[in-house]
């Protein structure tokens, strides 16, 4: 037989290998890699052997969720040592989830814990962060710090996991810590009225999924309310008004319906500018809170409220 | 003076009738077909009334289940969504409809039923993140363009859920 028709087996085989090798790195390849020089002592590392489920990540990281995964290797030449493998659901400058496939080679001693660098999956295996994990003060929770993409490091904390825990190919999505302590508290979005006074709109809507979707068009929309994307606003306006109580009145075109908020208790530090959320009226019970970012006449944040979230940019017009 | 048969001068005017009579069989077997053979066939005033009336049904059933307002309430709510639209398709699927349109929109109704079947094992397993997702996956069946598509009007209408 002709190497020619050789070729479409040998084709069919590296293929079939490289589908077996996807399908088996659920959190990243944790087998394959050489004793490193330096190996951290069983006491330490002995404890950090499990399977972790991300529960919360630092806002700045565009971390959505993850499962992590730390083995101790054996190593027929030493003391075992440990190993890793991390899987991150991440959003991307365009907002869209990838998955981030990351060996975590070689462990370290650092202080008060262990850490390792994040290993790109594939042929050439390219640093890309840091993860440093604390020694666990309990069974149930390990934390620590991730440094991703240059940036951070961002605290994070994982569940242990038992080892017949199933996630089911999509782990929840953990809680997203804020970047700092320090609350925004002075009155107002801005350090004068005309700082924020004025009519806003929102510039980054999107055709009503539900529009199309005849019969399904109420479960999108309920189901949307509990997705990590939040819900996809098609329209709407904001009015905020300066004064004695700062407050806003926003309407937003969701899921076919026009809801309306009344936003009070705005306060600002820097670009941060937070308020509490109202159904109603100004007076009516709070159901959620506005965190965002404002730039100039822009103004980007998360409105969470009864339930639902919605990630929102405006831009003011007078 | 010689007078013309008769027939001669009824001649004519026999041969616009039968040409007017031919012409109205032509219309008549075009007319016919646009109806029945077509690939974009629906098997015709019966099948559309009787989907129309199903999907109206349907909207109403989807209508008046319980709006979840929290996370437990989630599973119940998929599923209840799920033997709606599989009960709908099956019972579409029985009225005898065909052509392609008509076949489109079954397929999209079963599509929506898979779909509805794989976000009520993510509600299950208390994974409402993967649920919000799966939603994208049923707005892109875009069901309400495979429904006009197919001339069911009603079917392309979303249920009016009472805020």
């Amino acid at each position: 037989m002709s190497a020619r028709r050789f070729a479409p087996l040998l084709v069919l085989l590296v293929l079939t290998a490289g589908a077996v090798g996807i399908a088996r790195a659920t959190t990243g390849n944790t087998t394959g890699f050489p004793p490193p020089k330096v190996i951290v002592p069983a006491a330490t590392a002995d404890p950090f052997e499990g399977r972790y489920l991300l529960t919360e990540v630092g806002k700045g990281a565009n971390v959505r969720s993850g499962e992590m995964k730390v083995e101790l290797s054996d190593n027929s030449e030493g003391p075992a040592f440990l190993v890793g493998g991390l899987q991150l659901y991440e959003y991307n400058s365009a907002g869209r989830l990838e998955i981030g496939l990351f060996s975590l080679y070689p462990f370290a001693e650092a202080t008060g814990g262990v850490a390792a660098p994040l290993l790109s999956q594939g042929v050439g295996q390219t640093t890309l962060g840091r993860i440093k994990l604390l020694s666990p003060s309990n069974a149930t929770e390990l934390k620590g710090e991730l440094t991703l993409h240059s940036s951070g490091p961002f605290p994070i904390v994982f569940k242990r996991l038992s080892e017949d825990h199933a996630i089911n190919g999509s782990p929840p999505p953990a809680k997203q810590l804020k970047e700092t302590s320090e609350e925004p508290e002075a009155p107002g979005w801005g350090a004068s009225a005309a700082e924020y006074e004025g009519e806003y709109e929102l510039t980054d809507t999107a055709p009503d999924p539900a529009s199309e979707a005849a019969i399904l068009a109420p479960v999108i929309v309920v189901a949307q309310r509990f997705g990590a994307e939040g819900v996809p606003v098609s329209g709407g306006t904001m009015t905020a008004t300066a004064g004695d109580s700062p407050s806003a009145e926003l309407s937003l075109e969701a899921g076919g319906e026009t809801s309306t908020y009344y936003l009070t208790d705005l306060a600002w530090r820097g670009d941060q500018r937070v308020a509490q959320v109202h159904s109603g009226s100004i007076s009516g019970p709070i159901v959620g809170g506005f965190e965002g970012r404002q730039a100039g006449g822009s103004l980007k944040g998360t409105l969470e409220a009864e339930g639902a979230r919605y990630d929102l940019a405006f831009e003011r017009t007078s | 003076m010689a007078v013309e048969p008769t027939r001669d001068r009824g001649g004519p005017a026999m041969k616009r009738l039968a040409l007017f009579a031919a012409t109205c069989l032509v219309l008549a077997a075009a007319v016919a077909g646009c109806g029945g053979g077509g690939t974009d066939s629906s098997g015709g005033g019966e099948f559309e009334a009787e989907a129309n009336a199903a999907c109206t049904k349907a909207n109403q059933r989807v209508a008046a289940l319980p709006v979840p307002e929290g996370k437990s309430q989630l599973l119940p709510y998929v599923e209840d969504n799920e033997s709606i639209v599989e009960a709908l398709g099956h019972e579409i699927g029985g009225f005898g409809g065909s052509g392609e349109a008509v076949e489109g929109y079954l397929a999209g109704l079963e599509e929506s039923a898979q779909v509805l079947n794989e976000m009520s094992n993510a509600a299950r397993s208390e994974n409402p993140g993967a649920v919000g997702e799966l939603a994208n996956q049923l707005a892109e069946i875009h069901l309400a363009q495979l429904a006009k598509a197919a001339g069911l009007d009603d079917c392309a209408k979303a249920p009016a859920v009472q805020p």
